[in-house]
């Protein structure tokens, strides 16, 4: 598959970094120890280095592949109405109550629904803000904040 | 005789604990909500236990375990039905069942098809469950042995091998594993009581939460990837009467093989930690296309083909309690979720929780018969309602599930900042997949190293800092000589695939 080797290098990159991140900032902010009383950094060390040591693993034989086009099938606007739906619910949860949050929640994913219709979406967020108010509230006895308003 | 005096005494003492009301229903619920979720594609095992694990939190430690185990046991039978009436997979173990499956509903046969995985997942079920009766208490007592060592060692088996069989190359699924435990130590360290990687935030004192981890890295992955290309394929199934199901005396006598077979090769993947039901379903494929007489009719409709998967995936999934229970190192994902509920409760799993808890550990295995009879129930006469639930649109069910995740998650800990971890693990899980990496070993990866952490310090601590020491019992230098030789096959196999992909421009 042609730039697989573009995706091994970045990928194995990020990897090498994190564990070299990991393993520095182990080694600066916790006690290392012996091998025989280990302290609370060892383990991280260990792992950092282990962690950078599969990224060069998976790096280098990237850079033999590296013939091709880079190309990743990304969704954008999946991925972005997904993710500003759940940060919508996050701002929301306790401020206005997860009533409004769902509906929040509901709308803005739907926007990446090729078939959107917002008749359709309307009824799902107000019967999935019921079914939860049941399940989580009533069937279960949670204490949720279900509705406030700010202002 | 007295190992079986025991053991009726220790039956007696499960039955008694199952079949109380509230154990009765959330066994009810648990695989109720297995068979639906596991049905849905998309939703696979481990996304469905996410999803009810909040609920878990508020009950008490047997019930919550019932339902969890349910919902583990019962996703395989609903997502056998989607794999043979839509060709694709309810849960990735079911993957195989498409082979033969579908031609099979092609063929106008999909009742008889699904009556048989059902029958098939039974049979898998119940051997998996003698089996874990009658050797459980074995286990044990050598399990009571084990030291330290012993433990590092089995875990490090046990995720060498869960990444060894993960999606993508071996060396990125040991990579995943890796990242998974560095996050697990995120939080207090129990033996000196740092806080690690904490940067300072409140809420991390206690870690990274799983539910989060699991809820994003699944969950919100898997409905980004979804949206698009699930809306591109309508759904309509073939429509099943409860008369088509009636197999012909053909299809029986062509079974009894495959049932055998696969129950065999699915208990012995699932007693091994890292490897379960998916393993256990493509090699139960591939043994009874060797062996048949007539390999040409597998993927044209053959029942031995969706017969053995079957058998040996549910085979698989019972089994899979054994490693978890009588040793305390869960062998996937799914199985760490469970095993996190004991922690929660303040059980701590392991040999010790199967002598002292004998009523939670019995009564869980006798909640399996009850839970496999009423799948058996749920999935035969009721099918023509699950076949209805698959017509469901997806862009209808996503959205349903973002609301669980984020209601969910909320409800466990009462902290935003979760919701604000799941969209965080959601991207990262979603990055992931399209860079070729699987998550799944992440997770169990983030279960095991705490615990991997205290065994190593620990097997250090008593033998005065001697590395040499994991080698030296017997055991445990069993256990390293495998994880050694899953470690260089993985090595060789990436390696290798490079290779003979590396000339193609």
């Amino acid at each position: 598959m042609p730039g697989e080797g573009k995706k091994d290098v970045i990928s194995g990159g990020f990897l090498v970094l994190l564990g070299i991140v990991v393993a520095l900032y182990a080694y600066e902010s916790y006690n290392i120890g012996t091998i025989r009383q280990m302290g609370p950094g060892m383990f991280p060390l260990m792992l950092g280095c282990v962690l950078s040591g599969l990224g060069l693993l998976i790096l280098v034989p990237g850079l033999v592949r590296m013939a091709g086009p880079l190309s990743i099938r990304v969704e954008v606007a999946p991925f972005l109405a997904v993710m500003a739906s759940i940060l919508a619910f996050a701002l929301m949860a306790e401020r206005f109550g997860i009533v409004l949050s769902i509906v929040a929640l509901t709308a803005l994913s739907s926007l990446a629904d090729p078939a959107f219709k917002t008749k359709r979406v309307v009824l799902l967020a107000a019967s999935l803000s019921i079914m939860s108010v049941f399940v989580f509230t009533i069937l279960l006895n949670l204490r949720l904040p279900l509705f406030n308003w700010p202002f | 005789m007295e190992y079986f005096a025991t053991l009726g005494a220790n039956i007696a003492l499960g039955l008694g604990q199952a079949l109380s009301l509230t154990n009765l229903f959330y066994c009810f619920f648990g695989v109720l909500m297995g068979t639906f979720l596991g049905l849905i594609p998309g939703i696979g095992t481990l996304v469905a236990i996410s999803l009810l694990f909040p609920i878990t939190f508020h009950l008490d430690p047997l019930p919550a375990l019932i339902m969890l185990a349910g919902i583990f046991y019962g996703s395989t039978y609903g997502g056998s039905t989607a794999s043979i009436l839509l060709n694709l997979p309810g849960t990735p173990a079911n993957a195989v069942a498409c082979l033969d499956g579908y031609p099979m509903s092609k063929q106008g046969r999909a009742g008889v098809a699904l009556l048989m995985t059902t029958v098939a997942s039974f049979v898998g079920a119940t051997v998996g469950i003698l089996l874990i009766m009658l050797f459980a208490p074995v286990i044990v007592s050598y399990a009571l042995r084990f030291g330290p060592q012993e433990y590092f060692a089995l875990m490090v088996l046990g995720l060498l091998g869960a990444s060894a069989i993960s999606e993508g190359s071996p060396v990125k699924g040991i990579a995943m594993v890796v990242f998974g435990i560095i996050l697990g130590l995120v939080g207090m360290d129990v033996s000196t009581g740092v806080q690690r990687f904490g940067f300072g935030l409140r809420e991390l004192f206690d870690g990274i939460s799983l539910v989060a981890l699991a809820m994003g890295l699944f969950g919100v992955a898997e409905v980004i990837s979804r949206i698009r290309t699930a809306s591109d394929r309508p759904v309509d199934p073939e429509s099943v009467t409860f008369r088509s199901m009636v197999p012909t005396r053909d299809d029986v006598s062509r079974s009894w093989g495959p049932f055998t077979r696969g129950a065999s090769v699915g208990s012995f993947f699932g007693t091994l930690p890292g490897t379960g039901g998916v393993i256990a379903a493509f090699m139960a494929y591939a043994i009874e296309k060797k062996l048949a007489r007539e390999p040409s009719r597998f993927g044209k409709g053959a029942v031995e083909g969706v017969v053995a998967p079957e058998t040996a995936n549910n085979a698989a999934d019972q089994t899979a309690f054994i490693p978890t229970l009588t040793l305390g190192v869960p062998g996937s994902p799914a199985m760490a979720i469970i095993l996190t509920i004991l922690i929660i409760h303040g059980l701590s799993p392991g040999p010790r929780f199967v002598t002292n808890q004998p009523d939670l550990f019995w009564g869980l295995i006798m909640s399996f018969w009850i839970g496999n009879i009423m799948l058996v129930i749920l999935n035969i006469p009721l099918i023509g309602l699950w076949v209805r639930v698959i017509s469901m649109p997806y862009n209808l069910m996503y959205p349903a599930i973002l609301v669980f995740i984020c209601v969910g998650v909320y409800s466990v800990s009462g902290l935003v900042t979760d919701i604000w971890f799941v969209a965080a693990f959601g991207a990262l899980g979603y990055s992931l997949r399209l860079f070729g990496y699987s998550p799944a070993p992440m997770i169990l990866g983030f279960v095991l190293g705490p615990m991997m952490e205290e065994y190593f310090r620990r097997a250090l601590l008593i033998s005065h800092g001697n590395l040499l020491t994991f080698f030296e019992r017997p055991i445990s230098a069993t256990f390293m000589a495998i994880s050694a030789l899953l470690l260089t096959w993985s090595l060789w196999s990436s390696l290798r695939g490079i290779a003979t992909k590396a000339p193609a421009v």
